[in-house]
C-alpha cells in the first residue's frame, strides 16, 4: 500500500492533469448539458444547415467548394446523423483539443510540470472558453490539426504534409499563423529545409488543387474589401474582424498570463524556436489588424500558454524556499479556477431551448414552397438551420431582396401598404417567426386583419 | 448514436493503417501521444479520401 502511494505521489502531476482534464471536459459540456442545441453560439444553426445541405446534394457539382463538407459528409457517410456531427463531434473535438495541447507541451518541454501547468492555464482560459462557445467549427479542427502539425514536425515526419492540407481545405484561415512558422523556420533551420520544402511544397499543391474555389475566394475578399479591417466600411468591418472577442475583453480575461507569455518568451524563446515564431507571427497578425484577425487571437492565446507555463515554472522553481511565493502560486491557480468556474456558470445562451424547440416544429405548420421571414438577424442561423425552409432575414441569406432602409420600412414605418408592398415581391407565402427579443413586433402585425396568428411565435401573411 | 461510434472506430482503423504502413514509429509513442496521433491521422486519412472520390 505504501509502495502503491508512493509511485502515485511520484506521478502527482500526471494525477494532478487527470483532475483539471475532469474540469476541462464539465467546463465545455456545460452549455450543452444545460440549454441543449441552444447552448452554443451563433454558428450552431448555419453548420447544421451546411451539413444537412451539403450532405443532400452530394456529388453536385453546382455546389460551392467548402472543405468542411469533406469532413462532415463522410461522418454522415459512415452513419453519424446531423445533430451528432453537430455537437458530439464538435465536443469531441473540443477534449481532443486539450489533450493534444498537453502532450505538445510535454513533448516539447519533457517536463510533466510545465504541461501541467499548460493544461490549467489552457483549461481556465476564457479565451478557449469563448471560441468553444461561439461554436467556430471549422477553426476548432484548424487549430486542432496546427497542433498536430506541431507534433508531426518535432518527429519530421512526412504526415505533415496530410495535417496542412487538412488545415488548408477545411479552414485555410488557420494554415495563415502555421503556414508563416513554418516558412521562417524553413528560412532559419537548414536541418529541417529540405523536410519543410517538401512538407510545404507538396501540401500547397494539394490545397489549390483541391479547394482552389475557396481560396481564390478568400484572396478575391482580401481584394474586393481591404487586406486592413481598418480600411473597411463600418458595416462590414466588424464582420472582417472575425468576430470573435475584443483585445480590451481578451487582455482583461488573460492578462494574468499574458503578462508571463512574453516573459517566458524573453527569458526562454530560444530554446523552443518554433514556438517563438508563433507567438510572434500571431501578435504581428493580430497587431496589424488584417482580415479575420480576431480569429488569431485564439492561436495567440495557445503560444502565450505555451510560454506562460514555461515562465511559471522556472520562476517557482527559482523561489521553491519562498513560502509567500508558494502561497501566491496557489492563489493564481485559484483565481484562475475560479474566474473560468464563475465566467462559464454566469454565461447566458443567445438563445432560448424553448425557442430552438419551436423552430423545430415549424416544418410541420408551413407549407414546403413557402418563405419563413425572420425580422431578426440575431435569430437567423437557427431558423436557417432548425427548418428546411427559404429563410428571409434582413442583410443575410440569398432569399433577402430588400436593402437596409425597406427593412427599416418594414420594421419601424408607420404605413401598412408599405410593408405590403415589400412582401408582394415575394412570388410565394410568406410565414413570420417572431422570437422572444421580437415580441415588440406583435404589436405591430397585430394591427392588420392581413397578419394572422398561427401559434405563439409564428404569423401567416395573408395578402 | 451507433453511427458516432462507427465514425470513431473507422477513424481510429484508418489511423492504424496509415500507422502501420508509413509511420511505425509513432505505435511505440507514449500511450496519450500515440492515441492522439492515431486519432488525427485517421480524421485526416477520412476526410482527404472522401475529399478525393467526390
Amino acid at each position: 500500500m505504501k509502495k502503491e502511494f508512493k509511485t502515485i505521489y511520484k506521478q502527482w502531476p500526471q494525477v494532478a492533469a487527470v483532475f483539471v482534464f475532469l474540469f476541462y471536459a464539465i467546463n465545455r459540456v456545460w452549455m450543452y448539458a444545460r440549454y441543449s442545441a441552444a447552448g452554443f453560439g451563433y454558428d450552431t444553426g448555419i453548420y447544421r444547415h451546411i451539413i444537412r445541405g451539403y450532405f443532400e446534394r452530394l456529388g453536385d457539382s453546382t455546389l460551392p467548394s467548402f472543405g468542411f463538407s469533406s469532413f462532415s459528409n463522410s461522418l454522415r457517410f459512415l452513419g453519424t446523423n446531423t445533430d451528432d456531427i453537430l455537437f458530439l463531434w464538435y465536443i469531441l473535438f473540443g477534449m481532443l483539443l486539450c489533450v493534444v495541447f498537453y502532450v505538445v507541451v510535454k513533448l516539447y518541454t519533457k517536463n510533466n510540470i510545465i504541461s501541467l501547468i499548460a493544461l490549467i492555464l489552457f483549461t481556465t482560459s476564457i479565451a478557449q472558453f469563448e471560441f468553444f462557445w461561439w461554436f467556430y467549427y471549422r477553426n476548432l479542427i484548424g487549430l486542432f490539426f496546427v497542433l498536430l502539425s506541431f507534433l508531426f514536425l518535432y518527429y519530421r515526419s512526412y504526415l505533415l504534409v496530410l495535417s496542412l492540407f487538412i488545415i488548408g481545405t477545411i479552414h485555410p484561415l488557420s494554415l495563415v499563423p502555421i503556414g508563416i512558422t513554418l516558412l521562417i523556420v524553413f528560412i532559419y533551420d537548414k536541418e529541417k529545409r529540405k523536410y519543410l520544402f517538401i512538407s510545404g511544397g507538396v501540401s500547397l499543391l494539394s490545397i489549390f488543387a483541391f479547394n482552389f474555389q475557396e481560396i481564390v475566394s478568400y484572396i478575391s475578399l482580401a481584394m474586393q474589401k481591404t487586406l486592413y479591417v481598418s480600411d473597411a466600411s463600418k458595416q462590414s468591418s466588424a464582420e472582417l474582424t472575425g468576430q470573435f472577442i475584443s483585445l480590451d475583453f481578451y487582455i482583461r480575461s488573460a492578462f494574468l498570463y499574458i503578462f508571463f507569455a512574453f516573459a517566458g518568451l524573453i527569458f526562454y524563446g530560444k530554446k523552443y524556436k518554433e514556438w517563438s515564431v508563433f507567438l510572434i507571427v500571431n501578435t504581428i497578425l493580430f497587431a496589424l489588424g488584417i482580415l479575420f484577425y480576431r480569429r488569431f487571437l485564439i492561436f495567440f492565446d495557445v503560444a502565450a500558454i505555451f510560454f506562460a507555463a514555461i515562465f511559471l515554472y522556472y520562476f517557482l522553481q527559482d523561489t521553491k524556499q519562498s513560502k509567500l511565493l508558494r502561497v501566491v502560486a496557489i492563489l493564481f491557480f485559484a483565481l484562475m479556477f475560479f474566474q473560468s468556474g464563475y465566467h462559464m456558470v454566469s454565461k447566458q445562451p443567445l438563445v432560448w431551448s424553448h425557442e430552438i424547440s419551436y423552430i423545430e416544429t415549424i416544418d410541420s405548420m408551413v407549407p414546403e414552397d413557402a418563405y419563413l421571414l425572420t425580422i431578426n438577424s440575431h435569430y437567423a442561423p437557427w431558423v436557417q438551420g432548425f427548418t428546411n425552409r427559404d429563410v428571409i432575414a434582413p442583410g443575410m441569406f440569398e432569399y433577402d431582396e430588400w436593402v437596409f432602409e425597406e427593412w427599416q420600412d418594414f420594421w419601424h414605418g408607420e404605413d401598412m401598404d408599405v410593408r405590403f408592398d415589400l412582401l408582394r415581391r415575394y412570388d410565394r407565402d410568406i410565414f413570420i417567426f417572431l422570437g422572444d427579443r421580437d415580441m415588440w413586433y406583435s404589436d405591430v402585425l397585430a394591427r392588420d386583419s392581413h397578419f394572422i396568428r398561427i401559434k405563439d411565435y409564428l404569423w401567416q401573411v395573408s395578402l | 448514436m451507433a453511427g458516432f461510434f462507427v465514425g470513431v472506430f473507422t477513424i481510429f482503423l484508418a489511423g492504424i493503417i496509415v500507422m502501420l504502413l508509413f509511420e511505425r514509429r509513432f505505435l511505440r509513442v507514449p500511450l496519450l501521444e500515440r492515441a492522439i496521433l492515431i486519432f488525427g491521422t485517421g480524421i485526416m486519412v477520412v476526410s482527404a479520401l472522401f475529399a478525393i472520390v467526390y
